[in-house]
């Protein structure tokens, strides 16, 4: 029982960091399918983006350079950094509008994520295609962030259910202090409603 | 000092953002994907990453493996008796073979060739693939461990696949011959005309440097041409799908569909050569070969 708690104690601070390298993984892996070659989702921007949101203590900066560097090289992506400063913008950006997105609706969320995709793939395009041309694959480029989007509410739904399980009693500056203060909040208006 | 101690402290993490972002954009412009040291790093990370996407395609590997021992016992029986009747004919087709393996022998001693260099083959799976929508490469669930190197041509019984880039102990990221930056020397079977082979990151091929006027046809079966100190002669890359000849080009537009479906790939060979220095000097003679066939001229 100790050891257990210890494991999880020791465990839950690394927990963003090892969903997102578990996305960078699946989504660099061969399944022999058409589609999935076309409309592969980016995971570890649906986690990276999640985690930021609601654990941002623990998915930095950091967090985010070295999942886009493995990304680079897994991918073989021509230009060794460049998923990796996108991803660290992407991260910034949230670090600044962030609160706001945080209390929002789940679509608006998903929306960011899409929208996000769509700019980070689009910012590769056009940097890439200074240095080797704009030859690139248009169905994957279009339809990757459309796979994402589509499949971001399961893997939110998962992420929900680890956070809950094992970062719920590890509270951070954010996070589950806004889910309980939105809940808090929400049972408020019900009950003023009810008076 | 105590003051500025506290203002890194309170910016820590956009200082760190800054730092990184200042990395990325250094790697960006200074480090070329060529060299050594990025060799390595991306060795290290294919190694990290390769026995994980091993363990979590198990599941499938052993499914597929039952699901094909399944098919192959219901199977048995019919091709047992198909194999059967093959076998009759392919009696009679091995002694004409053989016959024409030995005149083969003669006429190549006749000319003083050396007979085509021998290959080792080896075999790997596929265990990753870009999701990039800029590069086209694949990854290896083998590597130097397993006798890889750079630069081996990896192959299915379909066709070329394209040639391993980066190689790590126990993964191999190969750069497929859709990826913008491949290159291969090719040659139109049919009528010895050379080109390059190149990629565009999507699902065709062009051949280039076909000046106009050269023998080019749809469905010309399109080998590589063994030049290039990577790829045996031979070996099938596609087939010629589109010629464009308008234009002032100097050159014809040839698209070419390849043999290989590249997103079901599940296994590969790679053809390492078993004597390199011989391989090497079949090339300068495959070149000399194709250049008095073709009537020389082509790059």
């Amino acid at each position: 029982m100790i050891t257990q708690r210890l494991l999880a104690s020791l465990s839950t601070p690394w927990m963003p960091a090892i969903t997102v390298f578990i996305g960078v993984i699946i989504q660099e892996m061969a399944l022999p399918w058409q589609g999935w070659s076309v409309m592969r989702p980016d995971f570890s921007l649906i986690i990276l983006i999640y985690w930021r949101l609601y654990r941002p203590d623990h998915a930095g900066p950091l967090l985010a350079f070295s999942s886009g560097l493995a990304l680079d090289a897994l991918a073989g992506t021509p230009l060794m950094g460049l998923t990796a400063a996108s991803r660290l913008l992407i991260v910034m950006g949230i670090g600044h509008f962030g609160n706001r997105l945080r209390a929002a609706e789940f679509l608006v969320i998903a929306t960011a994520i899409t929208l996000l995709a769509f700019l980070e793939r689009g910012s590769h395009w056009l940097l890439l295609g200074s240095v080797q041309g704009f030859d690139a694959r248009l169905s994957a480029l279009l339809m990757q962030p459309v796979a994402t989007a589509l499949l971001s509410p399961l893997v939110i739904t998962l992420l929900i259910s680890i956070h809950k399980t094992l970062l719920e009693n590890d509270v951070g500056t954010h996070g589950m202090e806004d889910m309980e203060m939105r809940s808090t909040l929400q049972s408020d208006m019900n009950g003023q409603g009810r008076e | 000092m105590g003051s500025l101690i506290a203002l890194l402290k309170q910016y820590r993490s956009e200082l760190t953002a800054v730092i990184l972002l200042m990395v990325a954009v250094f790697l960006m412009l200074a480090v070329r994907t060529g060299t050594v040291t990025m060799h390595s790093v991306r060795g290290v990370i294919i190694d990290m990453v390769s026995p994980i996407q091993s363990l979590i395609l198990s599941p499938r590997d052993a499914f597929y493996g039952a699901r094909s021992w399944w098919t192959g016992i219901e199977n048995l029986t019919l091709e047992n008796q198909a194999l059967r009747l093959q076998l009759q004919t392919l009696k009679a087709e091995r002694i004409r073979t053989q016959s024409l393996a030995q005149e083969n022998l003669r006429l190549r001693n006749l000319l003083n060739m050396p007979p085509k260099p021998g290959f080792i083959r080896l075999s790997a799976r596929v265990r990753g693939e870009s999701s990039s929508a800029f590069a086209r490469s694949i990854i290896l669930d083998a590597g130097t461990i397993d006798g890889l190197r750079r630069e081996l041509a990896v192959v299915t019984p379909d066709g070329l696949v394209g040639r391993v880039a980066h190689v790590s102990q126990h993964g191999a990221l190969v750069l497929t011959l859709l990826d913008i930056n491949s290159r291969v020397p090719v040659l139109i079977q049919r009528s010895r005309v050379r080109g390059i082979i190149a990629g565009n990151n999507g699902s065709s091929l062009q051949m280039t440097y076909v000046a106009k006027g050269t023998d080019v046809a749809v469905e010309d079966m399109i080998v590589t041409s063994g030049t290039g100190g990577i790829f045996p002669k031979g070996l099938l890359v596609g087939r010629v799908a589109a010629i464009d000849r308008g234009g002032i080009d100097l050159y014809q537009k040839v698209t070419v569909k390849p043999a290989v479906r590249f997103e079901l790939l599940e296994e590969v060979s790679l053809l390492v050569p078993e004597d390199p220095e011989r391989f090497a000097t079949a090339e300068r003679l495959a070149i000399a070969d194709d250049l008095s066939q073709s009537g020389g001229g082509q790059p």
